[in-house]
């Protein structure tokens, strides 16, 4: 056939094309099969479809397709046929299984329809492809990968395990450096101790260090029986509405000391009215706590801190800001995470354990609430930022007496005359933490000026300063026409009962030794209204 | 009168070591460091006789550390002050130029003898 030219009468031609197709058809290594009407009944097929189907194609011609297919695969793909037949569009049904063959033989069909002159489809031609080999080398490509990401992702959590076993032991080994250390300062101490006897001070400052690392290593083990009932479930959050100022004022309570230690400036600043949260006072005081302290030890001696609460909305954010060394961007992600901070070069230069803003970032989350870290980078600085939800502004469980605010008879105007710049800025963020209007003179000269324009209800004096010392300055503010209003507190190291009569005879109303106790400094506050009532000078 | 200079990060310690020292008739305190920080320069300015170094100061490679001390003062001897007792890192503390080791468990006159023996030139280790 191949050898004839065509021939000039277009039907000719068009036999001699159609006999070309039905040979191509007849001789196709694939089998091909051509349906008609809406049973796609088989009217033609190609040797190799006979020999697929394993019947000859006398015994197929004019029966239905679904008859020389496998059963099972009959309805799923007469479901196709049917679609193709009726929108014209063609479809495939790839790597269908013959049951009962091992091994398995795998079929795949493609069918597009014939259309009739009104272009609707009249029948379908249906190639049908045996794909076992190239369906079982696909599906032994996927089952290999498959494993492969399996065993990749064994290979991970076994990397994994055995780093956070690694961690593990460079967390015990830091940790009992970190017991070791004090444990060594409590026996040196000890030693010390036999030997200064007969020396007050001595003895007194081995006793003051001895007390300190003592406290060190109980907060350490106290902040590890913390994690333990964390990481067990245990750790109950006791909530109930509480001020966030109150939770602020009894963190710097505990944290004066250690900045006074460093001489580390602490500015506080609070909000005016109540911010009321649902809270466990004592655990969200110990996040402050360990914030500031965190960010002390990781300040110059000298540095500032700045502690400050305000209201967003629904939330309250508690912010600890430094100037101290700051934090490189990749460990931002992991500073709260007691393990892995260790893991870094960078944390191990730091020394220590990370517990504190592990427990910082647990005890916000019980709370509902999330922790932040910023930091431009090394030296840059830092900042913590956790967020709160807040609750109704109404806070019907907290009498207003107490409530700070401007016009509050607990708010007062205090004057510290202080020559000493630790002592006296300490004393006034305490003070103004305590909602007092507050404010500082460096020496006795000053004091007496100040004191002028102030006209402070309370002065809190210190006896030997530069220019005219706290005894003459006292005189000479007692002898002006207002002198008498101001309760005036001595406050000295020198605690004779010579001394304590001398203040007495200058006119203070009270001698204080330093250091002053957070304690006696809260009592004195609240009663002075009746001091001065009963003095007759209110 | 022998001066010492005490190197520990715990001030602390470094305070309760001074505080010690003051009531031992032939040494003196030559100041308490508490960081490596300034430490070559230092040596200079208060011409210790020894220098007593912890060796887990946090962010200091302390070998490389005492190189630095010997070269800026072939005189000083240095005492390594220890809390791990970590043969291996004391062995090289040794190699890079300290004098001897006494651990942080020892009794504080132990520290003191040892200080006393390095200073005459005897090795020492506790």
């Amino acid at each position: 056939v191949a050898e004839n030219s065509p021939a000039s009468d277009p039907r000719q031609t068009e036999e001699f094309i159609h006999e070309r197709w039905r040979y191509l058809a007849d001789w196709a290594p694939q089998p091909l099969v051509a349906l008609e009407g809406p049973d796609h009944v088989i009217r033609y097929l190609n040797a190799a479809f006979a020999e697929l189907a394993g019947h000859p194609a006398g015994a197929l011609i004019d029966r239905p397709f679904a008859e020389a297919i496998p059963q099972e695969h009959g309805e799923q793909l007469v479901e196709v046929l049917d679609r193709v037949y009726r929108t014209g569009r063609a479809e495939t049904l790839a790597e269908q299984e013959q049951d009962h063959h091992s091994p398995s033989v795998f079929w795949s069909y493609a069918a597009w329809a014939v259309l009739g002159a009104d272009g609707r489809p009249t029948g379908l031609l249906v190639q049908v492809v045996d794909s076992t080999k190239s369906t079982v080398f696909r599906r032994t490509v996927v089952a290999m990968n498959e494993a492969l990401v399996q065993s990749a992702t064994q290979l991970h959590a076994l990397a994994e395990a055995q780093a956070s076993i690694q961690a593990r032991d460079r967390f015990l080994a830091v940790l009992g450096h970190e017991i070791r250390n004090p444990l060594n300062a409590l026996n040196n101490g000890l030693q010390v101790l036999k030997v200064v006897r007969d020396d007050p001070d001595a003895a007194g400052t081995s006793l003051a260090i001895m007390e300190r690392q003592l406290e060190q290593m109980a907060r350490l083990v106290d902040d590890l029986l913390d994690i333990s009932r964390i990481t067990m479930g245990k750790l109950v959050i006791r909530a109930e509405r509480t001020d966030v100022a109150s939770i602020i004022r009894n963190a710097v309570e505990v944290s004066l000391p250690m900045f006074e230690r460093g001489g580390h400036v602490l500015d506080v600043s609070l909000p005016t009215s109540p911010i009321i949260i649902s809270a466990d006072p004592t655990r969200l005081s110990q996040v402050v706590m360990n914030l500031l302290n965190n960010a002390v030890k990781f300040s110059e001696p000298g540095g500032t801190v700045w502690l400050s609460a305000s209201r967003h909305g629904d939330e309250v954010l508690i912010s600890v800001r430094d100037e101290g060394i700051g934090i490189p961007q990749a460990q931002l992600p992991v500073i709260f995470q007691i393990f892995e901070q260790l893991d870094t070069e960078w944390k191990r230069a730091q020394g220590g354990l990370g517990i504190g803003l592990s427990l910082v970032k647990e005890f916000v989350e019980l709370h509902g609430g999330e922790v932040e870290a910023r930091s431009a980078g090394p030296g840059a600085g830092s900042e913590f930022i956790v967020r709160l939800p807040a609750l109704d502004d109404e806070a019907p469980s907290r009498p207003p007496a107490t409530r700070p605010g401007r016009n509050l008879p607990s708010r007062r105007r205090v004057l510290i005359v202080e020559d000493n710049i630790d002592a006296g800025t300490s004393l006034v963020t305490l003070l103004e933490i305590m909602g007092h209007e507050v404010r500082l003179a460096r020496d006795g000269e000053e004091g007496v000026v100040t004191a002028d324009e102030f006209r402070p209800d309370l002065i809190f004096m210190d006896l030997g300063l530069p220019r005219i010392d706290g005894v003459e300055a006292t005189r000479r503010i007692r002898a002006q026409p207002w002198g008498h209003a101001p309760y005036i507190a001595a406050v000295t190291g020198w605690g004779s009962e010579a001394d304590k009569r001398r203040t007495g005879e200058a006119g203070f109303d009270r001698h204080l030794v330093k250091p002053v106790d957070f304690g006696a400094l809260k009592e004195l506050m609240a009663g002075i209204g009746d001091a001065r009532r009963k003095a007759g000078r209110s | 009168m022998l001066r010492v200079l005490f190197v520990d990060d715990n001030s602390d310690l470094t305070r309760l070591i001074g505080i010690a020292i003051s009531r031992e008739s032939d040494m003196e305190s030559a100041g308490e460091l508490n960081s490596a920080e300034r430490l070559v320069e230092e040596l200079d300015r208060r011409q210790p006789h020894v220098v007593v170094l912890d060796l887990g100061l946090p962010g200091t490679d302390a070998l490389e550390l005492i190189g630095r001390m010997r070269q800026a003062s072939p005189v000083v001897r240095i005492v390594v002050y220890s809390g791990y007792d970590d043969p291996h890192t004391i062995d090289k503390a040794l190699q890079a130029g300290a004098s001897g080791h006494v651990s942080k468990r020892q009794r504080l006159d132990r520290l003191f003898d040892s200080i006393r023996q390095i200073a005459r030139g005897t090795p020492a280790s506790h």
